[in-house]
């Protein structure tokens, strides 16, 4: 028999009777230190999980309960006894340093998978559920925000937009993706020598670029980079793969309240800067086996990479290339 | 636990008209947490977060259970399914609108307007919740399910907030707690916030003012140590170099003032709460909590996240060690109330959508 003191509270007020518990072998659980001896069933008592030091709650099919501090005791009854509430497989992973420390390991090595090969991969197949035709709905203000922020029209004569158009038009026409594929020439302002790819197949290159090229290759090159851009899907991947980082270092850092934009904030810059450069990298192999499939020298891409660097700066450079979304030109340039 | 004999004895003459201070207590240790949290966290990745619904009950049972009041202890009793539930219906709701605001710009703002219109039925949901799982000596919680109060306040004090260009926020969040707090009941014997809306302003007004002298020495400070004014970051290739002075110099100052706000805040609330004849004392100061703000900060950052559990229960100790009950009589005159059962789906979407619930 064991003896095992707590504190009775019968459900109805808050008033607290000190208690002694006495188990017996046949599974009744005797209270004394009332005014009368009660007798509950163990097979009809709940008993709540065990969780660090903190107080168990034995609760009777009456709603009275009582709290035990004394936890190895009530787990030897229940052991005892054979309970399903005696497993404490969690407990028991909580209560030991070494399982602490190995599940940390755990945690960041799956992490780290989940970040680098995971998250990407999920949302190159949730993408692929998607109609090619749904890109377009992604970002179809993004042109016209464009315009009224940063870009202005075009000042290259006609018939020299025509001559790229027609290049551009035949690096696509095999393309049987269902993006509509087009080229939009515009002034770049403070974008300067420029090219991006929208979600529809839209690719805008700005006049600075043009102007910046040495040979309608290097312009080729960068064009079949934006292509790249659209025919792997990556602002539909980006935006599923932004969510899916947000929801996990949410779900990692939680709730805490001083100073959250740093907690949760910058490693999710991190992840997201990590994930375009993927894309930047994917949008590379792209160029790559074009020019590789047209005979075009791989030089025409290095050219025009160190001379944007020339004149821009490096895309990273120092502690801020983990925030960069580029990879730096030194990692693009292949042979 | 060794005093509960004391106290015991102390309150076994119920017509005592006698007047005690008892002291919240909260006796978690930060390498024990250390050791749920991480358990949880890699159980919820493990399971792609389902888990996470288990994870909290161990979580709240944990802080639950070590927030001591009178030698007793709280107890939390929201079930992992409930609480599965209402992450499951949270989640969906996030992933619609980031699709919709994704798709369509107008079409997100229409959803958040459709959310905000929502945003009562959460709240009374979430209180309600949060209240009938807590209890303490086997005695429940409860939340009256005030629908047209909460309408009041979240949509049309909110919306006066946005009229007055936000003149009316301190109203706002007074009309806010006194919500939370006045529905609230333990067992029979309901809360009363008795503080007014002039407390609200009287804070705000000075929290407004620390923040404009915070900014303006932050500026100042930073012109002096770095060279360049804060125009200077509209210029991409300065921002590197910028960045790390920018936050040494801004950091501790803004947790200063969120550190005042929060302490204000907590002691205009909690400190001026009655249930039946007893009163809540709370007592936090500013130096302490800007102290932990920023000490918790660092060390999360330099030790990237381990630091977080030591930090949650550094936090709540504070909380709890400045907080105590007024106690005229006896604590063992409450009764139980009627038992209801409550999904969990309001907290839970709270949680995800982070509402500000106040308290």
């Amino acid at each position: 028999m064991t003896r095992i003191r707590g504190q009775f509270f019968d459900g109805h007020s808050s008033v607290r009777h000190p208690v002694e518990l006495e188990i017996g072998a046949d599974g009744r659980l005797r209270l004394t230190g009332l005014g009368e001896v009660r007798e509950y069933r163990l097979s009809e008592t709940e008993v709540s999980e065990r969780i660090g030091h903190t107080p168990r709650t034995l609760r009777f099919a009456d709603g009275s309960a009582c709290q035990v501090l004394d936890n190895d005791a009530i787990d030897a009854v229940l052991e005892y006894f054979d309970t399903t509430s005696a497993r404490h497989d969690v407990h028991r992973l909580e209560s030991q340093w070494t399982y602490a420390v190995l599940a940390l390991v755990a945690l960041v090595a799956i992490v780290w998978v989940g970040i680098e090969y995971g998250i990407p991969a999920a949302a190159r197949h949730v993408a692929a559920v998607f109609p090619p035709r749904a890109d377009a709905l992604i970002g179809t203000q993004a042109l016209e925000l464009l315009d009224r922020g940063y870009l202005s029209p075009s000042r290259l004569p006609p018939e020299r937009q025509r001559e790229l158009r027609e290049k551009f038009n035949a690096m696509t026409r095999d393309l049987d993706d269902a993006h509509e594929y087009r080229l939009e020439f515009r002034q770049g302002g403070e974008l300067g020598a420029n090219a991006f790819a929208l979600p529809s197949g839209i690719v805008v290159m700005t006049d600075e670029l043009v102007d910046l090229a040495q040979a309608d290759e290097e312009l080729q090159v960068v064009l079949a980079h934006e292509i790249g851009h659209v025919v792997h899907r990556h602002s539909l991947r980006m935006l599923l793969q932004n969510s899916a980082t947000s929801l996990l270092i949410i779900g990692l850092t939680g709730d805490v309240s001083s100073a959250s934009v740093l907690v949760a904030g910058v490693p999710t810059a991190l992840v997201q800067a990590k994930h375009s450069r993927q894309f930047e990298n994917e949008a590379d192999d792209y160029a790559y086996a074009w020019m590789d499939r047209n005979g075009v020298p791989h030089r025409y891409f290095t050219d025009m990479l160190e001379r944007l660097e020339k004149k821009y700066g490096g895309a990273g450079s120092g502690a801020l290339s983990w925030l960069s979304s580029h990879p730096s030109t030194a990692e693009r340039i292949r042979d | 636990m060794q005093a509960p004999s004391a106290d015991a004895a102390a309150s076994e003459s119920p017509q005592d008209s006698s007047t005690t201070v008892e002291q919240f207590r909260f006796t978690a240790s930060g390498g024990e947490y250390f050791r749920i949290w991480i358990v949880n966290l890699l159980l919820s990745v493990v399971t792609l977060g389902i888990y996470s619904a288990w994870a909290k009950v161990r979580r709240m049972r944990y802080f639950y259970g070590n927030t001591h009041l009178a030698g007793d202890v709280f107890e939390y009793h929201g079930k992992p399914q409930q609480i599965l539930k209402g992450r499951l219906i949270a989640f969906g709701m996030f992933l619609l609108y980031f699709i919709v605001s994704a798709v369509s710009e107008l079409a997100g703002l229409l959803l958040a307007l459709i959310f905000f219109f929502f945003v009562p039925w959460f709240a009374v949901k979430a209180l309600t919740f949060r209240a009938r799982m807590s209890s303490y000596r086997n005695i429940r919680f409860n939340f009256e399910q005030d629908h047209n109060g909460a309408a009041k306040v979240f949509i049309g004090f909110a919306m006066l907030v946005g009229v007055t260009l936000g003149l009316f926020y301190p109203y706002f969040a007074y009309g806010r707690s006194r919500f939370a707090i006045n529905n609230t009941s333990y067992g029979k014997a309901r809360f009363n916030l008795f503080a007014g809306p002039g407390v609200f302003y009287w804070i705000y007004f000075r929290a407004a003012l620390l923040y404009i002298a915070a900014i303006a020495l932050g500026v100042a400070l930073f012109r002096v140590w770095s060279g360049y004014g804060i125009d200077a970051l509209s210029d991409p290739r300065k921002v590197g170099a910028m960045v790390p002075k920018l936050v040494i110099v801004f950091l501790p100052l803004l947790l200063l003032v969120g550190a005042f706000l929060n302490k204000c805040l907590q002691n205009a609330t909690l400190g001026n709460v009655t249930i039946h004849r007893h009163r809540l004392l709370s007592g936090m100061e500013t130096s302490q909590l800007f102290w932990l703000y920023l000490s918790n900060t660092i060390l999360i950052v330099a030790t990237l996240g381990i630091f977080i559990p030591w930090a949650h229960v550094r936090m709540a100790k504070y909380r709890f060690e400045r907080l105590a009950l007024e106690v005229h009589g006896s604590l063992d005159e409450f009764v139980a109330g009627e038992s209801a059962a409550s999904a969990a789906t309001g907290e839970e979407i709270s949680d995800l959508f982070d509402v500000d619930l106040g308290l």
